[in-house]
């Protein structure tokens, strides 16, 4: 489906792979799940931004709730973030905290 | 814990609701639920109205049942919307009885008055379905941000140094190279600019949604589209124009500009914002329904005794903002600002307008400027009031303040501005202006702070013109140049406009660097109009409220073609920000009362210690005593600055200074660049500590400090 997204932990790293759209209709079910990694270790979260081509304001908050509420400050990872996306960041001010890489 | 009283009790066509809470008003998410609340004092029904995003007709409309009714306020709390793809509005019922003040229509769909998201104009300039039954829609918001550790940065007023500026202005102009042009996300990208020229503080013209088709027309002249541009037409007090962000078209603004704020605020800069509760685009009683007028005229506007608008604005209707309800709504607006935007200050148009009565009477201690006076949120806001109104109330000295208030000081601007053409006559308001016009501010105790200093702004001419131009030519405004104002008090240097006279272009550039001199050595807060830095042109429009285009629209390529404009502004403005001797709170003692030597401020003429001035009242000099001015001890060092707005050269006897202390020149506008002016802190000692040479029609900035080998 679209809008699912996979949410996988390995060691330190929590790898989310998102759909094509990060919106009210699956950003408050990822922090749902996002919140069950609390506590367990997290120091890198990796988004994988493949497939995706629509973020709302419910999707950038899902991002910043991940950084807020996994471990201690975790890194923020986004692969493969199409420009328009990366351009909502830069506006909305929360490129700051992310690295882009492109693989 | 789960709340107890977070669960439906009805449910409306499949909708479940509740009886909401009556505060706040708006709409509020709560748990899973949305929270809708709206007051009408004279309203008998209310339905809420339900549209998913952008289409035409709505999916529900429900009304609000009896018992979701409390006093004057209809609430309900609807569970489960999909709230980021909702527009929410109200149809409300009542009488239709316009001398009496009522013109209830329940046909039309309203906007909520405490929209905090408004769509419908979401990129600039892009017709809307006019059509469409409901133009601006009210949605709801995402409140949270992360701000991390930002606050208001509670600058003291007196080191301000405020930048007045216009979104689209700023960055839509050639040259300008920015991603995002007329948008906050553009400004965001021009804080390097900002830094580099010392400002620390944005003023931005009116960023509530307007209406940019307001008036839109296409110029008689040539046909090119007049909008309005400037936004003195407010359609809602809580919400950002869309069209400002560039995440407009995702209903991001409110992101975008929290996001601007906070970048500036981490750069050391003040957002101060300029609002408008002098009136609402609804115009007069021809005017469309959006909002106020349907959900309760005889609240939100002075009306006569036979129920038209009274037109104290100039601009159609009068918000009755003494009244008690709407004087909530105002003081709600500006606390919601600083509270979930971390605005720093306000700058209300036409504020004398605020302290009229409901029936358009001036009241001597008007409740509302008294609330926002002692508001405790707003406690550290800056609060700028433009003293007058188009109803001929002019308060300018007189508007009343709590000792909270500062004012738009339109005596400096026309003092200086004659000053600097050489008027005879103005010697005497002069000087009480460069020393923070005691005759206005002192005798309620309001201080120097009280006095916001300009030359410029966005009413009139731009520094470049008002020494290009002896008259307006606002021709391209197609009012058949009736519009704008004709006392400018501006003189043209010889030629009407652009010429290749290097004369002219010299005594041009000289006459911009003595005004920015003038308003950065006297004592107030200065305000600076943005592109006056790089000689920015409305080719003589002093008016340019509709011109979306090159009239005005900052032309970036000027920095390079007056770079030694720029250079002297960012120079003078770190030289003001470096010397708390020009910043003083409270008015001067104008003699020694600490017994240091010297007084803290002395006036003298072409001879030292002597003030009165032949040469036709244009010649006048001043010294500030450092010592008066420490910071943790350290004195400030002395400044005297001669003007000599004479068409002569005159020698000025220099006062005398402690032992060990030399005179050096930081300014010299007679000079070409880069002699006009040097880095402050490193001024080279001037050879003849007796007297120096100042050239007709220019200033120089000395110095004293100890000698420099």
């Amino acid at each position: 489906m679209e809008n699912q997204f996979d949410v996988k932990q390995e060691g330190t790293i929590l790898t989310i792979v998102l759909g094509e759209e990060l919106a009210t209709a699956n950003a408050p079910a990822l922090m749902d799940e996002l919140n069950k990694y609390r506590d367990k270790g997290v120091e890198k979260v990796v988004f994988d931004a493949t497939k995706l081509n629509y973020i709302a304001s419910s999707g950038i908050r899902t991002i910043i709730f991940a950084k807020q509420k996994l471990g201690s400050n975790p890194a923020i990872e986004f692969v493969n973030c199409a420009k328009s996306i990366y351009e909502v960041f830069e506006m909305t001010g929360i490129q700051d905290y992310i690295t882009f890489v492109n693989k | 814990m789960q709340r107890v009283d977070l669960f439906p009790t009805h449910e409306y066509q499949g909708l479940k609701l509740r009886s909401g809470r009556p505060y706040p008003f708006g709409a509020t998410v709560i748990g899973n639920a949305v929270n809708f609340s709206i007051y009408s004092r004279y309203a008998t029904d209310c339905t809420l109205v339900l549209f998913h995003n952008h289409e035409e007709e709505p999916f529900i409309e429900i009304p609000f049942f009896k018992e979701f009714k409390l006093g004057n306020v209809f609430s309900m709390m609807v569970f489960d919307l999909d709230y980021e793809n909702i527009e929410y509005g109200f149809r409300m019922d009542g009488p239709f009885n316009p001398q009496e003040g009522h013109r209830f229509d329940k046909t039309k769909i309203l906007m909520d008055p405490y929209a905090k998201l408004i769509v419908g104009r979401d990129v600039w300039g892009q017709q809307p379905n006019w059509d469409s039954k409901y133009q601006y829609r009210a949605r709801v918001v995402f409140d949270d941000f992360d701000w991390e550790n930002d606050l208001p940065l509670e600058t003291p007023v007196n080191d301000l140094v405020i930048y007045e500026m216009h979104v689209r202005n700023f960055t839509c102009g050639a040259g300008a190279g920015v991603k995002h042009p007329g948008t906050f996300a553009g400004i965001a990208e021009k804080i390097p600019y900002l830094l580099e020229l010392g400002v620390n503080c944005v003023e931005l013209m009116p960023i509530h949604e307007f209406d940019e088709f307001e008036n839109s027309r296409p110029s008689p002249v040539d046909g090119h589209m007049l909008y309005n541009l400037w936004g003195y037409s407010n359609v809602g007090f809580f919400a950002p124009k869309a069209a400002y962000a560039s995440t407009g078209r995702f209903s991001m603004q409110v992101d975008e500009l929290k996001n601007l704020i906070k970048q500036l605020h981490a750069n050391g800069i003040e957002v101060i914002l300029d609002v408008v509760f002098n009136h609402t685009a609804e115009g007069n009683e021809n005017g469309p329904y959006i909002s106020y007028r349907g959900i309760d005229n005889k609240t939100y506007y002075m009306l006569t005794h036979d129920g038209y608008y009274f037109n104290f604005s100039g601009c159609g209707n009068t918000l009755n903002c003494n009244n008690p309800n709407v004087r909530d709504m105002i003081v709600e607006s500006l606390r919601y600002w600083v509270t979930d935007y971390h605005v720093d200050g306000f700058r209300f148009d036409l504020a004398a307008i605020l302290g009229r009565d409901q029936n358009g009477y001036p009241m001597a201690n008007p409740p509302l400027l008294e609330s926002l006076a002692h508001d405790p949120i707003l406690g550290k806001t800056k609060l700028i009031a433009e003293a007058w109104d188009a109803g001929g109330l002019y308060q300018v000295g007189s508007f009343p303040s709590w000792g909270r208030w500062a004012e738009w000081n339109g005596k400096f601007r026309d003092s200086i501005r004659r000053f600097i053409k050489s008027d005879e006559h103005v010697l005497a308001d002069v000087k009480e202006r460069i020393i923070g016009s005691p005759d206005l501010y002192a005798s309620q105790n309001r201080g120097i702070k009280a006095s916001v200093n300009f030359i410029t702004a966005h009413d009139g001419f731009t520094m470049m013109d008002l020494v290009s131009y002896d008259g307006k030519h606002n021709e391209a405004n197609g009012e058949g140049n009736r519009d704008g104002e004709d006392n400018n008090n501006s003189w043209n240097c010889g030629w009407e406009g652009e010429c290749e006279d290097v004369g002219i272009n010299f005594l041009r550039h000289k006459q911009i660097k003595n005004a920015i001199s003038l308003l950065m050595v006297s004592q107030g807060i200065p305000m600076v109009l943005s592109g006056d830095e790089m000689g920015n042109t409305q080719f003589g429009n002093n008016n340019a409220y509709c011109q979306d285009n090159e009239i005005a629209w900052l032309d970036w390529n000027n920095l390079e073609k007056n770079a030694d404009l720029f250079n002297y502004f960012k120079k003078i403005i770190r030289f003001r920000r470096q010397h708390k001797v020009l910043r003083y709170e409270y008015h001067l003692g104008h003699n020694d009362y600490r017994n240091l030597g010297y007084p803290d401020f002395s006036w003298h003429g072409v001879k030292a210690w002597q003030p009165w001035s032949g040469y036709n009242d244009l010649t006048l000099a001043f010294m500030l005593n450092g010592q008066y001015a420490d910071t943790d001890g350290v004195p400030d060092d002395f400044i005297y600055v001669a003007m000599n707005m004479h068409w002569d050269m005159h020698g000025f006897e220099l006062p005398q200074l402690p032992e060990g202390m030399a005179w050096h020149v930081f300014a010299n506008t007679e000079m070409a660049a880069p002699d006009d002016i040097c880095e402050p802190g490193e001024e080279p000692v001037v050879e003849n500590q007796g007297e120096v040479l100042v050239g007709g029609r220019s200033i120089m900035i000395l110095v004293g400090k100890k000698a420099v080998k």
